[in-house]
Formats: structure tokens, C-alpha cells, sequence
């Protein structure tokens, strides 16, 4: 699963949302609270929790890092990236992708260069072993994160952080970064008790809904709820396990009641728990197919009019609805942006085959084309369905073009051993981020980019470089879908659209939703209807 | 003759050498013939922008992949050879360590299907050969042919609907932990132990009812049945010795198998054992990991066919004396 | 006779099944009657149904085949009506059987002691002894040397002629009073059939045991027995006194049956020596051979074996081409290891082999490849020398290929000519030896080693799991070839008149040690040692046993 491990390990990225500077315009939207809770933390209308009970959740979507270590208590290596039930980070991506505090309790940049950002943190946090978390903690861990590589994407913009005084952290930054806090979102990015440099984050101590009790980092974890946690009343549930298991295993221990919860089914078996008495909870997102089309090789998608001729080819209603069950959804835009970016600028026409033979037929090609082959590695199990829906629309368009499904193991290196550094035409994943990161992917990543060059390509370098130092963010959603729609005139690449990421529960939990970031999935709104 | 097997064994300790010779040499081609090397591919792609090549090429002359190929080779095998199987490659944690608990669950489980499956045969065997073609031996006979031609992870789901989801009678996920105390082990190894026996019982039982059919037509059976022995002696003292030795044989391939089949097996009851630590070293690229693990299964099988051969020859005088002519 | 029949067999019908719904009888509607102490003959080739009528006396039919009709009584009970538990008292008990073949009759991973012990304990037999002692008291009458040694061993470990006393042993551990021999002396040398039948003799007069023998060997019924059964085809074809059957059978069968017994003639061959003519093939010079030694002591306390014993004591020989030197001893005198050395089976000790006056030792694996061909070996047990696996084809043509570098077309047409030459019909060739009968497979062996065109063939007991007929046709076609190709034999058995009849010479071996060494017609008439006259002696023909034998009933 090297490609699956390696976007993860790009997902660390995320936390650039897509809604600027908020802070700019609202203060602190999120310093408000309710009850002693924040804004976002407030339970669905008429709800009415129950407290105790047990959530045992199996989960098919391990976190790969933690092959590489045996300290599952470390976050880095928990065992399947929902680190939010332990520990918690300055701040968080709630389910439309806004960003709202969890331990910061407000944020702002101290200037217009919007290269120094100062956060206001919580009081009265404490941690797991009855110390209070201040300043002193959250600079020890942010050292830690930047000495262990914990976020590549912090790394690069990452100066220094200091305490300004016992609950004020104040980042410095080596450039403008106008969508800092998002960065500082990542499941990584957990706030631990200060220690040495060699002993900071190894002891599985945060300030999350739940006490860690147990964890083999292969296999599972057993918690108890944090009675002192720093949301009044909750966590609801008295324990919570997690188990790695493979999708069958999912099942068999849902059918025989071992777990309540399935995080990350397949969308295949979502019958099968349904008939098992479960409830499926599906997100409005999760990571996106993109096909990678090196330009700088003699192949006729170098000319712009086969690669739309492509993307108008691919019947992506089908995809929403044979592989997802969700038809009229939101489908791709061949940039890495989101149906749930606010910035996402959809195309004029998704789907239109006419105008495709038509661009064929110009480029060339009137008797249709063949093309070369794809070649991908599932990430996902529904991948290789996917594909075979785009190679059969792509079919009937006259474009005659083989995507082959590859073992994982070697993948990215077959990739990438030949035409460097773009590599040989293949399918990948792209994470749920906000538009910082999603559309600067076409200037960084040579893969994705696939040897784009010309005048379009300057000009969206450019204004990428101008949009992301941009302070007004009314003027940077502006710039955002500019950057769309040089994308979308151009087709460096075809992006097909997103998965659903799907969960499944027993009747009797309630409020456990899934994640479109499954890494910000939480827990302490859930309960339990005995 | 008593030299004879000293030697026999002498033989087979210089061929498990070889084997275990090649093992090693098959393993580290493997891992040295797949794309990439084994940094690069720990590394996560996004990751490796962070790193200067100096730092990359310091990192690998530290993994010795700065070294040529048979220099390297040579190291791997002295390594395993000594049973030192070194670090992991992105934490420089022992390997030892960390496949300690996995290797021995799975040795449990191995063990403890090894022990049930013979027990059952056994007794099922002779039971079957009580009254060849009567209806106890057809019944089983044609059983173990349906089990026999069932795969692992269908078996194994099958147990899982039957004993956990209908019958609640076990879990259906193995939660205990890897470190979990070998007792715990044990108990939770039951169910994946009768999935892993159902496929190799049947190919063993049917090797030893025909054994036992065979012994049972000899001559000394005969003898034995003229001269007033009983029944349950007959099969058990006269016939049984002699049916068991070309079941053996067997024996040593199903412990061979059962490698295979506990990845499969371990996977369905989540049971934490090597075959999973297996997996996962695979997936990760953790290149020693993987050289452990296939050194450790091979010495497994090597130890196997000698205890198998070793049964053999105390099971039957005759092959002590005609292994002294080779 | 006017008291109660022993056994009183009625119309007794047993079928084999042969194929769906087809049956043949092989005991076909037979009824007599056997009166207690007596000793009955039942003799006829091989398949005529003697010895399914045999098992038959032990309620006892083999898978495949069942008793059609009739009944056995035995003291007036039929014991074909026995349930299982009756049938556990009645076997071993009441009625014994001495197996025929007590190599394979003999349980190969249990000691002798426990084979005896387990049947001592099963019918309480060992009285004031403990079961041990009782074995040991069993297996010393049977006259085995070190019977303390003998229960430690396995099967395998023993000679031919020490297996059929154990399993007669065995067979007498509950003193039954009906014991069936079948084919009991087939492997055993004359003097020892003679103590063995002896043995049987006493205990019969001691109990009152009624004896059925069953035996291709005339010269045993003739000797034994008071009346003869010739069975045919599953039918009796005379029933009567020994010496009247003998002397003047009524069919035809029983005619030929007694013409093909070989006996001893003085005149066999007195043919002049060819040694002083011919450089010898073969000459061994003062031989010795000592087994065992060696191995570690744990190894030896792990699997016990037998202890060193000299087995060839300075032994001088020699054979010139296309003769015979026949060997002749009891089991245990070293004439197996003889050939054994010979072949380079085992390798010697002491001593000097020449073969064309040139060094001959060491293990055959260590000699070149011509004189692997050169010297060949035919066993006593076809059915463990030929593989199995193989055809007949296969195991003929295996040497051609070897040693001649023959293609399959040119090897498989030289088979079929070895396959005539010993009268073996071609549709033999894709058989496995396990298709063959006894008579076939020893052939297919000769076949195979006269493939490598051999200038010296030893022969070791070649004829001795063969019935009479066959046997006679097997010397026939084994003179043949020697005047054929001029081969030299060594021709190993403790046959005395096989042997004779065989051979220019004969050396006569005792316990490793030469007794005797003339040409055949002076060991006859006029040999040195009193252990070969006792050989002799034991050898008398078989019409002159029966006379005494029948004599003595009669009277």
C-alpha cells in the first residue's frame, strides 16, 4: 500500500483550508462558547445524550506509519490516525471544512506580513496526568513536531514558536502564509506534557476525551473516558476500544456484536452491515482520483484538445452512482479542489461527448485514438471499479485507453523509474484539503503535474505564488477559482472526483458521523442509546 | 546401523544449512530485485524532499546499501545464520523484539493445530478403519473430501458465522493483545487452531486410512486377527505404527503449509501472529523484518521434516537398517 | 475311527468376489471330516484354494472373499456361527495358525518379545512364569539360539529359518488343540524342519492336537501326515492315506504334483571337474566376516540392534566359468553374507575375493561399472528386490541403458527377448512386479540379470518361496541360460536337493566354517563330515518317508 502510505503522509499537509484569514474578519469566531462548550461542539437540536456505555470500532484503514515503530503511544504511530481520542491539537476541521479551535482558543496574525500568527490558548486544559497545559507544553511539542518531521508542511514555512506568557504561543514564520492555523489542524500535530527532546509524545499522555489504558499499535487500543476532559460533560461513553481488521473480519465482528462500529467500509459491504442491523454514515468526501498524463513524451494528449476531449469523455454520474450510491453528487473538475472547497468551480459541462468527438476531431483524430496505457495500484478497494467505468466511457468516445491495476509493492518506484521526474502516466489519490495546498499541487508535485508547460502553466505559477501571500480573502477566493478555471482551460490533468468515506454503527450510537478527513473523525459527541 | 543414523542426521543438519543458506539468498534477492531501495521506499515520497542527498547517502552506507551486492549477501547470511536480525530500517528498533511475541503466537497456534490435527486424525483414522467402507468411514471419508476442497478463508469465515455470529460461542475478532500473556494465547487460538486443522486434517486422514486400510490388509494384521488379538490392538499396536509413516511425511508439508495458511487464518480471527507482522513488514518495506520472518519459517519446515524423519525411523526398525546402505 | 469328528467340515462353499456381481469359488462344496490327534495333508499348487480352505478352520475369510455355505464344527460347534467374543476365545485358543510367509507375518516395528508377550498375556498363558519368562521358555524350545537375544529383536533382524520358528512359537503359546500350518517350512532348512516337525510331533502326542498342513512341499506332508487332501481348482480331487496317494495317485494332477518333487540322486553329477581346465571365474581366499561393531553407545541404547558375531570364518573357494558351486547350510551359517560379500552388498573384513585373479572388494558402489555388470545377483524375495514402482519393462531395460547405452526402442526389444527366453509372455511388459505372481517376479529378476550379460549370477535362495512346480521350471530354465551365455553360478540354498541338482560342486557351511567341499557326486555318496551326513539324512526321498509314515498309521 506504498501509494495509500505516501498520501497520508502528504495528508499531513493538510490544515490550509479553504476559508482564509477567518480571524480577519470574524476576531475569533471560535472563543465563543456555549455551556462551557464551543460553538461547534453543540449537539444536533432535540438531542438527548445518554452517558456510558462501551464503543468497540473495528477499523479497516490502518495508519501505515506505525510499521516503522513499536511505540503505538506515540502520535505519529497511533494506530489508525484518529488521534483525537487521546490527544488534542490546537485546532480542528469540522465537517464543512471550517477551521475551529480545540485547544487555541483564538488566533490572529500580530501584522500585515502575516509571517508572525499569535494563539490564545484554553485554561484550565489539563492533561491526562493531572498537570495543567500551558505555553511551556505546546512550544515543547511544536519543537518536537518540527525535530521529528511530524508535518512536512508546518516544516516548510516553520521558523520558531515561543510562549508569550503561560497561555500564548506565538509562531514565527520564514514567509507569508496567510492560511497558517489550517496547517496546524493535522492529527500529527498533538499537544503533549513538555519532556526531553527523547521523551516528548512517547508516553501516550494528552488532553483527550479518553485515557489511554492499553495499545498495540498493530492490533488495537482500549481507553477509559478522561473525567477531567476540558469540554464540560463529555466524553458520553465510558470506554472506547479500536481494533485493526481487515473488511471481512469488519463484518464477521459487527455481525457477532464484538464491535458497534466500522470506520472506513468498503462501499461493497455496506449492504452487508446494513443487513446486519447497522446504519451506514456516509461523508461528503474523501480522497480524490486524479490521472497523471506526462506531457514531455511524443503522445497525442500533449495536445490540450485530446486531454478535454478526455475529461468530457468520462461519465463521472456513473461513478457517484454505481460505486457510491449517491447520484447528483458533486463530480471532479480535473483540479485537486473539492465539490466541498466553497472555492470549487465546477465545470461548464462534466459530461459531453458530442463536444468531445467534436475536439477529437479537430485535434485529428476524427475515427477516434488510442492511447497508452495507466496504471494504478487500489488505495481504495472501489478504485479498480472506478477505473473501469472511466476506461469504458472513455470507449465510447472513440478513445481507446487500457488502465492496469498494479500490485502495490515497488509501485511508486515503477512510476517514477522511468521519465523522470514525471514519470509514466498513472492514476493516483489526491487528500481532501483546502485550496492552499490543493492547488499548489500543480505547482510542486512533477508527478501530478505531469511536465505541464506554456503560457497557461507561467501564468498559473504565477498567480499562485501572489494568491497564497494574498491578505484579503474575498480577493484570495477570487484568485482561487481563477486558478480553477486556467486548470480546467488547460486539463494538465483529469481529476474524476471524490469518495465517499463510509462508516458503519449499530442502531444505538448516535451522532458518530464520518469524516471526509477520516484522521479528524472524534469522538467525544458520541453516545450510546442502551 | 547406529551410525547410520547419526549420520542420517549429520545429513539432513548439513542440508538444513544449505536450505536455510538459500533461504537467506532468496529473500535478499527478493528484496533486492524489487524497485527501488529499501530507503527510498521506507521513506515516504512527500518525506524524501526534506532530506539532502548527503543526508540520503549517509543514511544508506549506515544500512550498508553502499556496499556491493555478494558483500551484502554475505552479511545478511551471517547475520541469520547467528540469529541476529538486526534493526528495523526507518526506527532502529531490534527485530528481535519486535517479532518476538508475533513468532511465538503463531509458534502456539502452530503447535497447538500441529498437536489437534494429529490427535484428530488419529482417532478419526482409526475409527474409519474400524470398518473400512462402512458407514462411519464414509461418513468422515466424504467430509473430510468436502473440507479438503475448501479454502482457508472460506473455512475459516464459515467457523466465524457458525461459532461467533450464530452461537456466540467465541469472539469472532481476536482483541488480545500481542503481548498478551501465551495463556490468553492459547485460549484465543482455539478457533483459528480447528480453521487451520480442517483443511490439513483431511489430506492427513485420508493418507491414514489408506495406510490403514493397507496395514490392515498385511499379513501380520492377519496373523495378529488369527491369533485372537482384539480388535482396538490390532489397529492401534499393529496398524497404526505403520500407517502413520507415509502420513508423516505429510506432516512435515503441513507445517510447511501452515505458514501460508495462518497469513490467511491470522487475517480472518485477527489473531497476533506472524503472518500479519509478515504482511506488514511487506507493505512497509521492512526489509529485515521480512528476512526474519522467512529465515525463522524455513527453519521451522527444516525442523519439521527432521522430527518427521526422526518419527519415521523410531516408528519403523526397518528403515534404521536400510539407511545404513544410503 | 469311531469317535467324534475334530472337525467336521460340511459342504463348505467360500467365493471370492471378482468383479461386480461375478464370484469365484474357492472352496467349492468340499466336505470331511478330521478326527482328533490327527494329521492332515492339504497340498495343490498355488490358488487351488488350500489355503482359503485353511483360514476357513479359524472362522477367518480374507477381504473380498466370504463363506457361501456349509459350516466348519469344531468339537460340534460351528464355529462360523461365533460372535466376535467367542471368536477373540476360540482363535489362538483353540485353534492356531502358523502363517505362511513369517517375514511379513510378523508386525515389523514390534520385537519378537513383545509379539510373544502380547499373545501370552492375551491368552493367559503364561501359568506360574511371568509372560517374559513363558516367551523365553517358548522361543528355547523352538531351539533359537540366545532366545534372550532373539526377544530384543525386530523381524527383520532375523534369519528366515529364525522367523518360522517364532511364528510357530507364537502359534503354540496357548498349546491349541487344532494347529494349521500353512506352508510352514517354505524358508527353513531341511535339518531344522526336521527338529521343527519334530517339536510339532511331541506336542501333538503330548495334546492330542490335531495338525493341518498345508504345503506345496510334498516331502513335509509325506513326512507328517496320516492322510493327504489334493485339492484342484477348489475341489478335492483325493483324499486319502499318504502312502496310497503317493504311491499310486488316481488323477492325473496328483501324478505330475509328485514328479516334480526334486530328489536326491547319487548320480546326479559326476561330471569331470572343470576346475583343473579352466582359469576359475571366482576365488575367495581365507574370507572373514564379523557383523556388527561400531556406533555410538547412545545411539546403540536408542535402537537397540543384535551384538557382533563372526559370521565367516576363513572360507577358500573358487567357481570356473559357466559351473555351479552350490552353497549349502542352515540359516545363519553365512552363506547370505557369502554372496553378500560377493556382490559388495557388505564390505569384508578379512580375506581375499579375486575375480579373474583380480581384487574384488569393497562395497559395489566403489567397483567400476564392467565388473558391476559382470556380477550379478538374484534374491530370495523378488518382491522386495524389483521396484515396485516401475514396470516390468522398466526394470529389465534399467541395466540395458546403463551398462549397454541401449535407446528405448533398441532396450525395449531386447526385453521382450529375455521375457521369452524365460518363457514370459510380452503383454507382461507395462505390469508393476506387485501384478506378478511369485513364480513371474523371480523371473522378471533373472531377466533383469541376465540383461547385463553377467559372467558370474549368485544365486541366493532364488527358489525358495516357490512352489514345486515352478520351482523345477525355474532350475530348467536357469540350466538353460548357464549352457547358453556359460555363465558360472553361485547357487545358494539349504536345499540340499535342489542344490544337487544344480551343481558341479558343493561346499557345505556350518556356522561360518566349511564342513565339506567336493564335487556334488562325492558329497552325495561319500562326504567327510558327519554334519553333512546329517543333512543327508534329513533329505531322504519323500516316497520313503511316506512309506514309514503310513507304515506306522496303518499298523
Amino acid at each position: 500500500m506504498a501509494i495509500t502510505k505516501r498520501e497520508f503522509l502528504q495528508l499531513l499537509g493538510l490544515g490550509v483550508s479553504a476559508f482564509g484569514v477567518q480571524p480577519f474578519i470574524t476576531g475569533s469566531a471560535a472563543a465563543q462558547t456555549v455551556d462551557g462548550l464551543p460553538a461547534w461542539a453543540a449537539l444536533p437540536a432535540g438531542s438527548n445524550p445518554k452517558t456510558g456505555g462501551k464503543l468497540i470500532y473495528g477499523q479497516t484503514y490502518p495508519n501505515w506509519a506505525v510499521g516503522s515503530s513499536d511505540n503505538g503511544k506515540h502520535p505519529y504511530y497511533w494506530i489508525d490516525l484518529l488521534t483525537r481520542s487521546i490527544w488534542n491539537s490546537l485546532v480542528w476541521i469540522d465537517h464543512d471544512y471550517n477551521v475551529q479551535g480545540e485547544l487555541a482558543e483564538s488566533w490572529a496574525p500580530s501584522d500585515g506580513t502575516l509571517k508572525v500568527w499569535d494563539f490564545k490558548l484554553r485554561e484550565g486544559v489539563m492533561f491526562h496526568n493531572g498537570k495543567e497545559m500551558t505555553s511551556e507544553d505546546v512550544v515543547a511539542s511544536f519543537n518536537a513536531h518540527i525535530a521529528q518531521k511530524g508535518s512536512s508542511f508546518i516544516t516548510k514555512w516553520f521558523e520558531k514558536v515561543e510562549a508569550q506568557g503561560k497561555y500564548g504561543v506565538r509562531f514565527i514564520l520564514n514567509a507569508p502564509y496567510a492560511e497558517w492555523p489550517y496547517a496546524l489542524a493535522e492529527y500529527r500535530l498533538a499537544i503533549a506534557p513538555a519532556a526531553a527532546p527523547d521523551l516528548i509524545l512517547t508516553d501516550g499522555i494528552g488532553t483527550g476525551p479518553f485515557k489511554l489504558v492499553s495499545v498495540d499499535n498493530r492490533r488495537g487500543f482500549q481507553a477509559v473516558r478522561n473525567e477531567n476532559y476540558w469540554m464540560k460533560g463529555r466524553p458520553f461513553i465510558d470506554e472506547l476500544e479500536g481494533y485493526v481488521v481487515n473488511s471481512q473480519t469488519a463484518i464477521n465482528g459487527f455481525r457477532s456484536g464484538q464491535f458497534n462500529a466500522v470506520f472506513n467500509i468498503d462501499p461493497t459491504t455496506a449492504a452487508q452491515f446494513e443487513g446486519a442491523g447497522g446504519i451506514v454514515h456516509k461523508s461528503k468526501g474523501g480522497d480524490q482520483f486524479l490521472i497523471s498524463m506526462p506531457k514531455n513524451l511524443d503522445i497525442a494528449w500533449n495536445d490540450p484538445r485530446v486531454r478535454l476531449a478526455m475529461s468530457l469523455s468520462i461519465d463521472r454520474e456513473a461513478i457517484n452512482t454505481i460505486v457510491y450510491n449517491d447520484p447528483g453528487s458533486w463530480v471532479g473538475n480535473d483540479t485537486q479542489m473539492s465539490g466541498l472547497n466553497r472555492e470549487f468551480v465546477p465545470r461548464d459541462k462534466a459530461f459531453d461527448i458530442a463536444t468531445a468527438k467534436k475536439l477529437l476531431a479537430e485535434a485529428g483524430h476524427p475515427n477516434g485514438i488510442d492511447l497508452p496505457p495507466i496504471v494504478f495500484s487500489p488505495s481504495f478497494p472501489e478504485m479498480p471499479r472506478i477505473m473501469a467505468i472511466v476506461v469504458e466511457s472513455l470507449k465510447k468516445a472513440g478513445i481507446n485507453m487500457d488502465i492496469r491495476e498494479m500490485p502495490t509493492d515497488g509501485f511508486d518506484a515503477y512510476v517514477k523509474g522511468v521519465n523522470p521526474p514525471y514519470g509514466r502516466p498513472s492514476a493516483g489519490v489526491v487528500g481532501p484539503r483546502n485550496p492552499a495546498i490543493n492547488l499548489g499541487r500543480m505547482v510542486a508535485n512533477d508527478v501530478e503535474k505531469g511536465a505541464w508547460t506554456g503560457e497557461k502553466a507561467d501564468a498559473y505559477a504565477k498567480l499562485y505564488a501572489e494568491t497564497i501571500a494574498e491578505p484579503n480573502e474575498e480577493k484570495r477566493i477570487g484568485m482561487y477559482q481563477e486558478l480553477q478555471k486556467i486548470l480546467q482551460s488547460d486539463t494538465p490533468a483529469i481529476v474524476l472526483g471524490g469518495r465517499r468515506n463510509m462508516l458503519a454503527h449499530a442502531p444505538g450510537v448516535q451522532n458518530l458521523k464520518s469524516h471526509s478527513q477520516n484522521w479528524s473523525s472524534r469522538f467525544d459527541d458520541v453516545w450510546i442509546e442502551s | 546401523m547406529l551410525a547410520s543414523i547419526a549420520r542420517m542426521i549429520g545429513r539432513r543438519l548439513f542440508m538444513a544449512f544449505f536450505i536455510l543458506s538459500f533461504t537467506a539468498l532468496i529473500v535478499f534477492l527478493g528484496t533486492e530485485v524489487l524497485p527501488g531501495d529499501a530507503l527510498t521506499a521506507s521513506i515516504p515520497a512527500e518525506e524524501l524532499q526534506f532530506y539532502s542527498p548527503e543526508q540520503l547517502a549517509q543514511m544508506r552506507s549506515e544500512l550498508g546499501m553502499d556496499r556491493s551486492i555478494p558483500v551484502r549477501f554475505l552479511e545478511v547470511w551471517h547475520q541469520l545464520m547467528t540469529f541476529d536480525f538486526g534493526t528495523t530500517i526507518m526506527k532502529k528498533e531490534s527485530v528481535a523484539t519486535r517479532i518476538f511475541h508475533p513468532i511465538v503466537n503463531s509458534a502456539i497456534m502452530a503447535g497447538l493445530a500441529l498437536v489437534v490435527m494429529l490427535a484428530l486424525v488419529i482417532a478419526l483414522g482409526v475409527l474409519a478403519s474400524l470398518k473400512p467402507g462402512g458407514r462411519l468411514d464414509n461418513a468422515i471419508s466424504t467430509t473430510t473430501l468436502f473440507t479438503y476442497s475448501m479454502p482457508d478463508f472460506v473455512v475459516s469465515n464459515v467457523f466465524v458465522i457458525v461459532f461467533a455470529v450464530w452461537l456466540g460461542l467465541v469472539p469472532a475478532v481476536i482483541f488480545a493483545p500481542t503481548n498478551a500473556p501465551k495463556l490468553t494465547i492459547l485460549a484465543a487460538a482455539i478457533v483459528p487452531v480447528i480453521a487451520l486443522c480442517v483443511h490439513g486434517a483431511a489430506y492427513q486422514f485420508r493418507l491414514l486410512r489408506a495406510g490403514m486400510v493397507e496395514a490392515l490388509n498385511s499379513d501380520y494384521v492377519e496373523r495378529a486377527r488369527l491369533a485372537g488379538i482384539p480388535q482396538w490392538r490390532i489397529s492401534v499396536i499393529h496398524a497404526l505404527p505403520s500407517a502413520l509413516i507415509p502420513m508423516l511425511n505429510a506432516t512435515a508439508y503441513f507445517v510447511a503449509g501452515l505458514l501460508a495458511t495462518s497469513v490467511v487464518v491470522e487475517a480472518v480471527f485477527k489473531f497476533p501472529g506472524a503472518g500479519g507482522e509478515l504482511l506488514r513488514a511487506l507493505s512497509q518495506r521492512e526489509i529485515p523484518t521480512i528476512q526474519a520472518i522467512a529465515f525463522l519459517a524455513a527453519l521451522a519446515v527444516v525442523f519439521a521434516n527432521l522430527i518427521a524423519d526422526l518419527a519415521i525411523l523410531a516408528l519403523d526398525p526397518r528403515v534404521r537398517t536400510r539407511s545404513s546402505n544410503g | 475311527m469311531t469317535q467324534i469328528p475334530h472337525i467336521d467340515v460340511r459342504n463348505l462353499r467360500l467365493v471370492y468376489k471378482t468383479g461386480p456381481g461375478t464370484e469365484l469359488a474357492a472352496v467349492d462344496d468340499i466336505s470331511f471330516s478330521i478326527g482328533k490327534g490327527e494329521t492332515l495333508g492339504i497340498v495343490g499348487e498355488s490358488g487351488c484354494g488350500k489355503s482359503s480352505l485353511a483360514r476357513a478352520f479359524l472362522a477367518y475369510t480374507r477381504p473380498g472373499a466370504r463363506i457361501a455355505g456349509g459350516s466348519v464344527l469344531v468339537s460340534g460347534t460351528d464355529i462360523l456361527s461365533l460372535d466376535a467374543a467367542q471368536l477373540l476365545q476360540f482363535r489362538g485358543r483353540k485353534a492356531a495358525m502358523v502363517p505362511q510367509n513369517p517375514l511379513s507375518s510378523l508386525t515389523p516395528h514390534r520385537t519378537i518379545g513383545q509379539h510373544m508377550v502380547e499373545l501370552i498375556r492375551q491368552h493367559n498363558a503364561a501359568g506360574s512364569l511371568t509372560p517374559r519368562d513363558k516367551a523365553l521358555e517358548l522361543l528355547a524350545a523352538m531351539e533359537l539360539p540366545d532366545p534372550a537375544a532373539i526377544f530384543k529383536r525386530y523381524p527383520h533382524q532375523l534369519s528366515g529359518g529364525q522367523r518360522q520358528r517364532v511364528v510357530i512359537a507364537a502359534a503354540l503359546v496357548a498349546e491349541p488343540e487344532l494347529i494349521i500350518l500353512d506352508e510352514p517350512t517354505t524358508a527353513l532348512d531341511k535339518t531344522v524342519e526336521t527338529q521343527v516337525l519334530d517339536l510339532v510331533s511331541r506336542l501333538q502326542k503330548r495334546t492330542g492336537t490335531t495338525l493341518i498342513y498345508v504345503s506345496h512341499d510334498l516331502n513335509v506332508v509325506a513326512r507328517m501326515c496320516e492322510r493327504v487332501l489334493v485339492m484342484q481348482k477348489g475341489k478335492v480331487l483325493e483324499d486319502g492315506p499318504t502312502l496310497e496317494v503317493f504311491t499310486q495317485p488316481k488323477t492325473e494332477y496328483a501324478r505330475s504334483l509328485i514328479a516334480a518333487i526334486p530328489k536326491l540322486r547319487s548320480d546326479a553329477k559326476s561330471a569331470p571337474l572343470k576346475v583343473a581346465v579352466d582359469a576359475p571365474v571366482l576365488s575367495v581366499r581365507d574370507l572373514d566376516f564379523t557383523y556388527g561393531g561400531g556406533g555410538s553407545k547412545l545411539l546403540r541404547r536408542l535402537f537397540p540392534g543384535p551384538a557382533p558375531s563372526r559370521t565367516l570364518d576363513d572360507i577358500s573357494l573358487s567357481i570356473t566359468p559357466g559351473s555351479t558351486l552350490g552353497v549349502v547350510g542352515e540359516s545363519g551359517s553365512g552363506k547370505s553374507t557369502l554372496a553378500g560379500l560377493v556382490a559388495g552388498l557388505v564390505d569384508g573384513n578379512g580375506g581375499k575375493i579375486l575375480f579373474e585373479g583380480k581384487q574384488l572388494t569393497g562395497l559395489a558402489t566403489s567397483r567400476d561399472r564392467d565388473l558391476r555388470r559382470r556380477v550379478q545377483m538374484i534374491f530370495q524375495d523378488p518382491a522386495s528386490s524389483l521396484n515396485p514402482q516401475h514396470t516390468v519393462e522398466q526394470i529389465i531395460a534399467r541395466p540395458l541403458q546403463i551398462f549397454f547405452g541401449m535407446s528405448r526402442a533398441a532396450s525395449r526389444d531386447r526385453v521382450v527377448e529375455l521375457l521369452q527366453e524365460l518363457d514370459l509372455d510380452a503383454s507382461l511388459l507395462a505390469r508393476s512386479p506387485r501384478q506378478l505372481s511369485g513364480g513371474q517376479q523371480q523371473r522378471v529378476a533373472i531377466a533383469r540379470a541376465f540383461a547385463c550379460k553377467p559372467d558370474l549370477v549368485l544365486c541366493d535362495e532364488i527358489t525358495s518361496a516357490l512352489d514345486v512346480t515352478v520351482q523345477a521350471q525355474v532350475l530348467k530354465q536357469m540350466k538353460r541360460l548357464q549352457q547358453e551365455h556359460n555363465t558360472a553360478y553361485l547357487f545358494i540354498s539349504h536345499d540340499l536337493p535342489v542344490v544337487a541338482e544344480m551343481s558341479d560342486q558343493i561346499l557345505v557351511l556350518e556356522k561360518g566354517q566349511v564342513r565339506d567341499y567336493a564335487d556334488t557326486g562325492t558329497i552325495l555318496t561319500n562326504p567327510k563330515s558327519p554334519y553333512t551326513r546329517k543333512l543327508l539324512d534329513a533329505f531322504s526321498t519323500a516316497s520313503a518317508q511316506a512309506a514309514q509314515r503310513t507304515v506306522k498309521h496303518v499298523s
